[in-house]
């Protein structure tokens, strides 16, 4: 079992230093990866009739320049996505940005990718919010392409490259390609094509379900199900509540997540300091 | 003039090492900025007939906002300048967000430097229309500015729409400097109207003094103050190998009142980053002395 803790993004503010100090504090103590959410544009829900998602008083650091400046000044730890807004982004940069920051960690990117929920970020973005999850899976092969061969020639339904490629390539021959959500759609998709799946749903009587379900759709098409990587997310009530993060991880762990993840956002938690005490507390909990 | 080096992005290979020594090394020799330039594909040449482009697939090209991230935190004043970035085969507010996130993890080290390419096979492969890339560029950088200045943007353009939505964090220079790279006449008259410097990416060979001349005028003709457009000059190794050649450069753009100098040191038949810095070792010690 790996051990990761979500990037406190909406609440560890932008100074560089802070950002910096919870990442090596991170690896530091021992967590494997760290799990980074994507948010390009933030809408005005004042604006937005009937908005329920997040605003723009979120903040989010940018993934791929944030996976830089973290390659930079640490060693080991895995930079995560989860998840990154695939659709509403341009494949060839995808594979370009993730390929450099796979570069420059060596080799320490795992690319979460999903298809979003936000048409304000996608009409922003000038993509296309209807056909988002028809042109995800030829993103992920096109990606894929990009990151194995020194030259691509493509024609797809969504894409066109021409004899063309990105150099360098990223240390990692294909970048891992794990899966967002919680769909049907998207448990066949992973068991299509994802070397994992981030659940986005508890692990609970219908998690337990639902990774039944994908494991299935692995076995029909003769994959092995148990070569899928799960990397249940673990959400604690109350900072305090350890017992709790504790018996979520646990649920995770009978139905045979690879990865953990551990959050500490919407907590109430303030600083750096206070989201490095908790991951602390966390790891020495679930190590002890 | 501010002097400034241009990371050998085709020769310093992937080594993320290499890359931190380079610009470690033009930190401490002095140098006021370091300029990358970009490519997100390069073409296999064999393929495409009559192709005649500088760069193909086997030049190696870091991304310049991941690397100015990873040199983010390693260096602490050198300003990061791409030069140019091909912003017409991007997403606008993608540019945007990243260009603001590197401004933010450098405490407001970068300025963007921005082209609309050459390369009609890079902006296919990117999704993106060639021929409009020119029209869209003037419209790319308004939206740019508003996302760097406005928590929250609405604006409704020919080429892009945001409803009510913005970046979160706002950059720390708020705008960005947006510089433009190119010598066409339409990207000079561009220049006047709305850069806040230019890269003239030619020779003095090649009319520079002429076009600097016409640059100031289209800046005039926009009622703007000429001087408050930086103009960044070039002085290439493979072109000018020796350091008579790099003063005597140097004087020429100082002449012409430009406010930054630039060393590439690529295609002078230099290998590996301990010969490219001692190459802006040199540079540097003779446009000092």
């Amino acid at each position: 079992m790996r051990l990761g803790a979500i990037f406190p993004q909406k609440e560890i503010g932008a100074d560089p230093a802070a950002v910096r100090d919870y990442a090596q504090a991170a690896e530091d103590l021992g967590y494997a990866h760290l799990l980074v959410y994507d948010h390009v544009l933030g809408a005005d829900a004042s604006k937005h009739e009937g908005w329920k998602g997040l605003s723009r008083t979120d903040m989010f650091h940018e993934p791929f320049v944030l996976f830089g400046y973290l390659g930079g000044v640490t060693k080991t730890i895995e930079m995560v996505t989860g998840i990154l807004i695939l659709g509403q982004r341009q494949t060839a940069l995808v594979a370009k940005q993730a390929a450099e920051a796979d570069v420059l960690t060596n080799g320490r990117v795992r690319l979460g990718v999903g298809i979003g929920w936000n048409a304000v970020e996608y009409e922003a973005l000038g993509e296309n919010f209807q056909d988002r999850a028809r042109r995800f899976t030829e993103q992920v092969e096109l990606m894929r392409a990009l990151w194995t061969q020194d030259v691509v020639n493509f024609e797809g339904k969504y894409h066109r490259v021409t004899h063309a490629g990105i150099n360098p390539l990223p240390v990692q021959r294909p970048i891992p390609v794990w899966l967002g959500g919680y769909s049907d759609r998207v448990l066949r998709r992973t068991a299509r094509i994802g070397d994992g799946l981030i659940p986005q749903f508890a692990p609970d009587e219908e998690g337990r379900e639902r990774i039944a379900r994908m494991r299935e759709y692995a076995a029909e098409i003769g994959r092995d199900p148990m070569s899928i990587g799960i990397d249940g997310f673990v959400y604690p009530d109350d900072p305090s509540d350890l017992d709790g993060a504790q018996r979520e991880a646990q649920a995770w762990v009978e139905l045979g997540a690879t990865h953990l993840s551990f959050n500490t956002m919407n907590l109430g938690l303030k600083g750096p300091d206070q989201h490095i005490e908790a991951i602390r507390r966390f790891m020495e909990e679930y190590s002890g | 003039m501010k002097i400034g080096a241009i990371l050998p992005q085709t020769e310093i290979g992937a080594d993320p090492g290499a890359v931190r020594e380079f610009a470690q090394a033009a930190e401490d020799l002095g140098y006021e900025h370091l300029i990358a330039f970009d490519h997100v594909l390069g073409v296999d040449a064999s393929k495409h007939q009559g192709f005649s482009g500088p760069y193909n697939h086997t030049h190696m090209f870091h991304e310049p906002f991941v690397m100015f991230g990873y040199l983010a935190g390693l260096t602490k004043s050198i300003e990061m300048v791409t030069g140019i970035l091909i912003l017409g085969q991007r997403q606008t507010a993608l540019v945007a967000k990243q260009a603001a996130e590197v401004d933010v993890l450098t405490g407001g080290r970068l300025r963007l430097g921005i082209g609309v390419g050459w390369n009609a096979a890079e902006c296919e492969g990117m999704g993106e229309n060639f021929r409009t890339r020119g029209r869209r560029c003037a419209e790319q950088i308004e939206l740019m500015r508003a996302l760097w200045t406005q928590e929250v943007v609405n604006f409704e353009g020919k080429y892009h729409r945001v409803t009510h939505a913005g970046i979160n964090p706002l950059p720390v220079q708020r705008p960005i400097p947006v510089w433009i790279g190119g010598y066409a006449e339409a990207v000079l008259r561009r220049i006047g109207e709305i850069a806040d410097g230019w890269f003239p990416l030619f020779g003095l060979d090649a009319g520079a003094l002429e076009s600097v001349a016409r640059v100031r005028e289209y800046t005039r003709e926009a009622d703007r103050d000429p001087a408050s457009v930086g103009v960044e000059g070039r002085v290439r190794l493979s072109e000018s190998p020796n350091p008579d050649d790099w003063q005597r450069v140097a004087n020429i753009w100082a002449e012409a009142e430009a406010s930054h100098l630039s060393i590439n040191t690529m295609n002078a038949g230099l290998t590996g980053p301990d010969q490219h810095i001692d190459a802006i070792r040199r540079f540097k010690e003779a446009v000092s002395a």
